[in-house]
């Protein structure tokens, strides 16, 4: 007498260990198949006929099925009309040999999903059949391994590809309570030593433990030879937001219904209740302005320098894109910042004159720029040191003549211009390339 | 992704590099799997000797591995009588060392992708680096397929590999300087129609 599945799945807890037994006693598939909804199996199971049948399964349930030596799924869609070549070209990603369809849906939006979909489970269920109808066969089992046509992504997307999935996983017994095991918690499968492995396409293996609490990437890079920032932007993040335990209870249902997981998952319920701090900014007051200082006017002079060398110290940088360019004479009347006017508080920072009082800047030239374009904005300080300078040129200021600082009565004639337009800057460029591509084409 | 949507920053990257308003650099990355064929596009151009680097491994890795391959390409072409170069970089075809693609990527005018049509045991990695790679570009992207002649088959391996639509397809034998000047020259092409597209916005 056939022994029930349910007893087989207790008796060996770990269904590694029910596929090595069938070495020595072959057992009827359908029961295997039970076994292996029993004690919830991942991976895949390679029934040793002849051609041989590999069946992957998720927590018990059968996903894909194929037989050794058929034509890859894309191929098959192919052959029974249900993509064209072109749409094999767009929607499957060839990856060596392999024929990865678990994109095509999103690659090719014209494909027949439903009736892809279709296909494909009607072609599983058949091959499960016949699976189930061999009499007593041997098997061994590959936990957690997918197969390589990327049909999970159809089925089990929300599954196997979502962060919560894994923690909700590590927290079920690998087991099926039965009356046996319930006194004592199953044990975890031992080929994997409650690590998870993540085999990526390029080569590359990551490990982390069952719970997400420990993350190790197998190929680690000299941090000495890494830009850390890069390194917190392309690893720390990713593995936080992947592996990070559920913020909620994530309910696994007992027997997915392998379609269902096609529904978008909702959205995890925020960590806690309670509302994100709040900041508030007092408001600033200015209770008294302080009185201007006595008139220095050497001071006043200085600050138009610091102000002028730092434009011109923004003009010869390096880094600057407009750098080395050819500035003409200044002309402080012509001269305005863009953006805000300094607020009332910091202008009288600057040192000042009762005898020059504070007037409005004058109004630039006909022809003068309104704003330095490609500079780095002026700090306050130096804004409020160029508009106090504007201010007190239109009185009896001056300064020394390296300084270039105009008469206030003096026509604009010559307008500042800091740079070239966009416009013209690209057409330099343009030109520049379409001489490149020439002298190229030339060496030929 | 059309190129007329990445290619904001293709004139920024250049344009930085530029040292006085008379110069024009443009700068060209060439990344693609190991022994794809980067140093060789690079050199049938590079007036200069290829730099190529080896670096020692320190930290905690010098404990494992005495030495590591970065194999960081630097090849230039500059214009006899204009100042203006061309700096052609090639990264390191390690899928441990894609970390300096994303480094050299923000700064680049246009991506020159290689691939060997016939190393097809590279292509699953290839097509997970450029995938990776035109998920957030910022630059125009051609797609050089090397060891072939046939414009199907480099369209039908890029696309397989993930390239999309927009992206410029070369086949070509960069064995032969002449090829991989052509290849160059279709990538400063695809260059010029990105700063076009973007004088045109």
């Amino acid at each position: 007498m056939t022994e029930s599945a349910a007893s087989l799945a207790a008796r060996f807890g770990d269904f590694v260990d029910y596929a090595e037994s069938t070495a020595d006693t072959p057992r009827p598939s359908r029961v295997t198949l039970d076994v292996a909804a029993h004690l919830e199996f991942t991976g895949r199971i390679v029934f040793t006929t002849d051609p041989s049948l590999s069946l992957y399964l998720d927590r018990g349930r059968p996903y894909h099925a194929e037989r050794s030596g058929d034509e890859s799924i894309a191929r098959q869609l192919v052959a029974a009309g249900l993509i064209t070549e072109a749409q094999f070209e767009r929607g499957v990603v060839s990856l060596g040999d392999d024929d990865h369809v678990g994109r095509l849906f999103e690659r090719d939006a014209s494909i027949d999903r439903d009736a892809v979909i279709v296909a494909v489970e009607r072609r599983r269920d058949d091959l499960v059949h016949a699976v189930a109808q061999i009499p007593e066969v041997a098997l061994t089992a590959d936990p957690y391994r997918r197969d390589t046509s990327g049909l999970d992504r159809w089925f089990l997307a929300a599954d196997l590809h979502g962060a919560a999935p894994l923690a909700a996983r590590a927290s079920q017994p690998t087991a099926a309570p039965t009356p046996d095991s319930e006194a004592s918690p199953a044990p975890a499968p031992s080929s994997i030593d409650d690590e998870f492995r993540i085999f990526w396409p390029d080569g590359t293996t990551q490990v982390t433990s069952l719970d997400g609490s420990h993350v190790e990437p197998a190929h680690t890079v000299d941090a000495s030879n890494q830009d850390s920032s890069v390194q917190d932007a392309c690893m720390a993040a990713p593995f936080e937001q992947t592996l990070a335990p559920p913020a909620a209870p994530i309910e696994t249902p007992e027997a997915p219904a392998a379609l269902d997981a096609l529904a978008p998952p909702s959205a995890p319920e925020p960590v806690s209740a309670e509302p994100p701090p709040a900041f508030t900014l007092e408001p600033i007051t200015i209770a008294e302005i302080p009185a201007p200082e006595s008139a220095v006017p050497d001071d006043v002079a200085n600050a138009v320098k610091r102000a002028l060398q730092a434009i011109e110290r923004a003009s010869t940088n390096r880094s600057s894109p407009h750098a080395g360019l050819d500035l003409p004479e200044l002309s402080l009347p012509n001269l305005e910042f863009a953006g805000d006017e300094p607020p009332s508080g910091e202008t009288p920072a600057v040192s000042a004159s009762p005898s020059t009082p504070l007037t409005p800047p004058s109004q630039p030239g006909p022809g003068a720029a309104t704003s330095p374009v490609g500079f780095a904005p002026p700090t306050a300080a130096q804004r409020a040191e160029v508009l106090y300078a504007q201010s007190t040129t239109t009185d009896t200021i001056t300064v020394e003549p390296a300084v270039d600082v105009a008469p206030p009565d003096a026509a604009p004639a010559a307008p500042v211009v800091f740079v070239d337009t966009d416009d013209d800057a690209a057409d330099v460029r343009r030109g520049a390339l379409r001489r490149l591509i020439s002298s190229l084409r030339s060496d030929d | 992704m059309s190129t007329a949507v990445r290619d904001a920053g293709a004139a920024t990257g250049g344009a930085a590099a530029n040292g006085a308003s008379d110069t024009h650099t443009f700068k060209i990355l060439v990344t693609g799997p190991f022994a794809a064929g980067k140093t060789s596009l690079i050199q049938s151009v590079s007036q200069t000797d290829v730099v190529s680097t080896d670096v020692v491994t320190s930290g905690e890795e010098s404990t494992v591995k005495a030495a590591t391959t970065v194999a960081m390409d630097f090849g230039t072409y500059r214009l006899p009588d204009d100042d203006i170069h061309l700096l052609l970089f090639g990264t390191p075809g390690q899928p441990r060392f894609r970390f300096m693609t994303n480094i050299l990527k923000g700064d680049v005018d246009i991506v020159a992708f290689v691939v060997d049509a016939d190393a097809r045991h590279t292509h699953a990695a290839a097509g997970v680096e450029l995938r990776s790679l035109l998920a957030d570009l910022r630059v125009p992207a051609v797609i050089a397929v090397n060891r072939c002649d046939d414009e199907e088959t480099a369209q039908r391996i890029a696309r397989s590999l993930g390239a999309l639509a927009g992206e410029p397809v070369v086949p070509c034998q960069l064995v032969k300087p002449s090829s991989g000047r052509d290849v160059v020259v279709q990538i400063l092409l695809t260059l010029l129609d990105a700063l076009e597209e973007l004088g045109d916005d």
